[in-house]
């Protein structure tokens, strides 16, 4: 082709403008650099512990396959197939001025609170689309907001790597946070209320964490990931919570515990969103790599996975229905309608002018909402 | 942390280009164990597209299969290397088998994201017609992780100024960016001027048609980045993923036609604050706003520096586990860990779905999606007595009384539940259980500063083996325990959290089965259905066959469900397609 020779001065993408100084790393070294003596042993120690670390590894590989006698669409083929689901846009939530990034309902009720680049909070009442408050952030770039299970509080997070807290009722009002959780050193991704006063959040420095909300104290730390963390989802009774990261796996952890219980692999790129199926005892995974996998706690692997080809933006969220048998996910413009069991597609949302980036359905499973990058929030059912 | 050897990372790409080929890849051996293969750094957040995009463009490009390139001839002048967009479209449609609607959308997509481009105009669509058409440079595809700068648009426009030539005329738009970019570069605008002129001189030097060939690449190039006002802006990122774009460094300078390459250096090393950008439209002020956040590092303004300080330091990803860098200590604590979940049994995946299976059909009925809610989905009837039920703990359906029996959390979760539990427990003696239950759940709600206090009232009135007022219980093993936290230097939410399990545990095997087998339930249930009236419909096809109960009481919940499955169908219901569902009986 008859294309410019001359503009061959480029690197080749992928490798680092900037090579690092000692590519071993100075890390690596360190130990060994102190006392040249003492490294034999401690080299030795370390190269032990791998070997027996892969051993293990591999055996609870083996493990895992042998237990694995079958996917779940294989058992659920004596379902029934679902006639396909129809909804339809309830109401569509007009306010917001630029691209909305997360959406949160308050457990229990029809409240929800919506953030966009715009830089507002909008706390919604669905039902008759009222705004019921409006909340201007210091900081435009949110991703993540969570409501109080009361509804006195309402939190956000995104790019100044801060959680702030805004009051909602009583002698608190919502111009400025009454309190702001900095201890992060990357963005705010996610966040999820226990209670009133203790919150998940997940951030893009590797990890999360456990606030008490009312002294601004970080309760527990959890680090063990080794990429962003994109997402989190609580069980029901709030005694574990699973995250995703950009580090392809999920992890299970005990509320209690700073060290994940368990890991899940399977991902080839980044988690961005993961939910836990409504018993509990599985949850389900959204990732760039277009397909979402259900992982099941106690067996310790994917038992099925829902893959979209040709998506732009690879899958945003995921959600379930109130028995867990549908899950909603934000694919591109749309948002699909999977039956779970069977791992078919079962309906679609349609309506967006722009990206799906987020999606909740509320606690008594009435209705799901979208929120997207039209500056537009629908409720379907 | 150190960055992953140069090597390393060129084996991830190489995975991440195999893998990517638009079907989702069996796992790769490395993603089975522990390990995950090691993290691409530097890399755009949309790069499995670009890679995906960029194999279409190299099949066009195919000098023998792809699409037909020609050097046209219009008035005086040749036009090189073009093909026009009815080739395009036809190929596409022959080579993909599609339609053609479908064509001519992926095209304009291609286009949109700079891969090709119309040689005239601003426009990067693609219409099925005799519009001539160009492909971009491999240099300057977006798949480089372009981030012009403004400084570079200004050059650029600067550049465009000096060539005399009337169709390389800034349109409107242009001229007010460049006028924007001179009040904002005042101060440097020698520097920008130099650069431009340099490169204007080695422009004319230039072959004519190799000239026009440079100028409307990089015409597309500046089309992507900084769009017409009122096209789509593909350069617009997830602010998610954007800190991705920044965490290893610099961005990519441009060496536009000149020798030597790169603009100045003081102007490299100048982060000029770009705030309030250019263009009042909003895509560019969305690049511009991007722009902002990423290079604005020492300004501190606004609400501390978003994302890009923090970005670099907040560690580029290590590959999983194996990492020479890891201590002793790490490597023994993830040893203990697999230990430990190897001494957990693997649960069979058949089990599994079978219990998945089952809690969906249990909670089915329950599932406003795939059951109708009843009385009705407040959205569609607009009548919000689904949500005054369920604050009612004096009136309530069958339904919901049916869903007690599924487990005690189900109990405990409806308020409703709670209290005929509570009345039950009352009659049996054991009602301090459920009490102490409820008070530790309380203990996980206070405030920390109220936590002390509330323990100690906890432990006095349940726990104290002297004194307490209702005393609940537990072994003694678990009292010694629970003994020690409250009297130790830090009771704290958890203190009680091994009694609760003890006293859920004896609840769930005891009291509650007794309770779901009890006269006080059984009559409860009864009382209900007799309460209904006797005709129940099914809702038709084959969706759920549920009864959709009414009540002589509920004269309001009647004419609901009349408004709802009367005149509008609720969308959930879509079985009744065929409308054999019978009409609520009058």
């Amino acid at each position: 082709m008859a294309d410019a020779a001359p503009m061959e001065n480029h690197h080749p993408p992928g490798t680092p403008i900037v090579t690092p100084a000692t590519p071993a790393g100075p890390e690596a070294t360190h130990e060994n650099e102190n006392n040249n003596a003492a490294v034999d042993p401690e080299n030795e120690q370390v190269q032990e512990l791998e070997s027996e670390l892969s051993k293990l590894k591999d055996k609870l590989q083996s493990e895992r396959e042998a237990v694995c006698d079958g996917m779940l669409n294989d058992t659920a083929t004596s379902l029934d197939n679902l006639t396909r689901v129809r909804l339809k846009t309830r109401r569509t939530l007009n306010g917001h001025a630029a691209a909305i990034y997360t959406m949160c309902w308050r457990p229990e009720s029809h409240e929800m609170v919506s953030g966009s680049q715009d830089g507002k909070l909008l706390i919604w009442d669905t039902h008759t689309n009222n705004k019921i408050n409006i909340i201007t952030l210091k900081c435009p770039w949110v991703m993540s907001s969570g409501f109080a299970p009361s509804g006195n509080f309402v939190a956000s997070g995104g790019h100044d790597n801060a959680v702030s807290i805004y009051g909602l009722k009583g002698e608190m009002l919502p111009e400025k946070p009454i309190a702001q959780l900095t201890d992060h050193n990357g963005f705010i991704s996610s966040i999820r209320y226990i209670d009133d006063t203790q919150l998940l959040c997940s951030s893009g420095d590797n990890s999360s964490a456990l606030w008490d909300s009312n002294c601004g104290t970080k309760l527990t730390s959890y680090e063990g990931h080794t990429a962003e963390v994109m997402g989190l989802a609580g069980s029901s009774d709030n005694t574990v919570f699973v995250s995703g990261s950009c580090d392809r796996t999920a992890k299970l952890w005990d509320v209690r515990d700073k060290v994940a219980k368990q890991t899940f692999t399977g991902h080839d790129l980044d988690i961005n969103s993961i939910a836990f199926f409504p018993s509990d005892r599985a949850f389900v995974t959204g990732s760039d790599d277009n397909s979402c996998k259900l992982y099941d706690i106690r067996s310790d692997q994917a038992v099925a996975t829902y893959t979209q080809l040709n998506l732009n933006y690879g899958i945003g969220a995921v959600s379930f229905s109130k028995s867990g048998r549908l899950l909603f996910v934000a694919c591109d413009l749309d948002v699909l309608i999977w039956d779970t069991l069977k791992s078919l597609k079962v309906g679609i949302l349609s309506g967006h002018e722009a990206r799906v980036s987020c999606l909740g359905v509320n606690s008594d499973g009435n209705a799901v909402c979208s929120g997207s990058w039209d500056a537009k929030l629908k409720i379907w059912n | 942390m150190p960055l992953p050897p140069v090597a390393e990372i060129n084996n991830g790409s190489s995975k991440r280009i195999s893998s990517d080929n638009g079907t989702t890849p069996t796992t790769g051996t490395a993603s089975m164990l522990d390990t995950t293969p090691p993290l691409q750094e530097n890399v755009h957040p949309n790069h499995a597209l670009f890679k995906k995009m960029e194999l279409l463009v190299e099949r066009m490009q195919d000098e023998k299969e792809g699409v037909p390139i020609k050097n046209a001839k219009s008035f005086m002048s040749k036009v090189p290397s073009v093909f026009t967009g009815a080739d395009l479209v036809q190929w596409l449609m022959k080579t993909y088998d599609v339609d053609e609607s479908e064509a001519v959308s992926l095209a304009s997509l291609t286009a949109a994201h700079g891969y090709f481009f119309p040689i005239d105009g601003h426009n990067l669509t693609v219409t099925n017609d005799g519009t001539f058409y160009r492909f971009q440079t491999p240099y300057f595809w977006p798949s480089n992780c372009w981030e012009p700068e403004n400084t570079d648009y200004a050059v650029y426009l600067c550049k465009r100024t000096m060539l005399n030539k009337t169709r390389l005329e800034l349109a409107d738009y242009e001229a007010e960016s460049l006028s924007k970019l001179q009040k904002m570069f005042s101060r440097n605008w020698e520097f920008i001027f130099m650069q431009a002129e340099a490169q204007a001189k080695v422009d004319r030097k230039r072959d004519k048609m190799e000239r026009k060939i440079l100028d409307s690449q990089e015409r597309a190039f500046w089309d992507v980045h900084r769009p017409m006002p009122g096209s789509v802006n593909t350069t617009e990122i997830d602010i998610r993923k954007s800190c991705k774009l920044h965490k290893p460094l610099k961005t990519r300078k441009a060496n536009y036609n000149v020798p030597g390459g790169r603009l100045s250096p003081s102007l490299l090393n100048k982060k000029n604050s770009l705030v309030n950008g250019q263009a009042s439209s909003p895509h560019t002020t969305t690049t511009a706003t991007a722009d902002d956040s990423n290079n604005n590092q020492d300004t501190g303004s606004g609400g501390g520096a978003p994302g890009k300080k923090t970005s670099v330091s907040g560690s580029p990803p290590m590959s999983g586990v194996d990492l020479a860098a890891s201590s002793s200590e790490d490597l023994h604590q993830m040893r203990d860990l697999l230990k430990h979940r190897l001494n957990k049994s693997h649960v069979k995946m058949s089990k599994v779905a079978d219990f998945l299976i089952q809690s969906c059909e249990q909670y089915k009925e329950y599932d406003p999606m795939l059951t109708p809610a009843e009385p009705s989905n407040p959205w569609i009837s607009e009548e919000t007595t689904f949500w005054d039920l369920e604050k009612n703990t004096k009136d309530y359906s069958t339904r919901r009384v049916k869903r007690w029996a599924f487990s005690i959390d189900e109990v405990l979760r409806d308020p409703a539940g709670k209290e005929q539990f509570a009345k039950f427990l009352a009659k049996e003696y054991s009602i301090e259980n459920l009490n102490f239950y409820n008070q530790v759940h309380e203990l996980k709600k206070v405030s920390e500063k109220e936590v002390v206090e509330k323990v100690k009232a906890i432990w006095a009135e349940f726990l104290d083996p002297n004194s307490a007022l209702s005393p609940v219980n537990i072994d003694s093993k678990c009292m010694d325990k629970t003994r020690k936290e409250t009297q130790g230097p830090n009771p704290g939410r958890h203190t009680f959290d091994d009694a609760r399990d003890h006293i859920y545990k004896l609840m769930r095997s005891d009291s509650y089965p007794r309770f779901i087998k009890s006269e006080q339930y059984r009559e409860l249930i009864a009382a209900k259905r007799k309460a209904n009236s006797s005709s129940a419909s099914t809702s038709g096809g084959g969706m759920t066959g549920n009864l959709i109960t009414r009540s002589s009481k509920w004269q309001v919940a009647r004419k609901h469900m009349e408004v709802t499955y009367g005149g509008k169908r609720s969308a959930a219901a879509a079985a009744s397609d065929a409308g054999t569902s019978s009409r609520p009986g009058n």
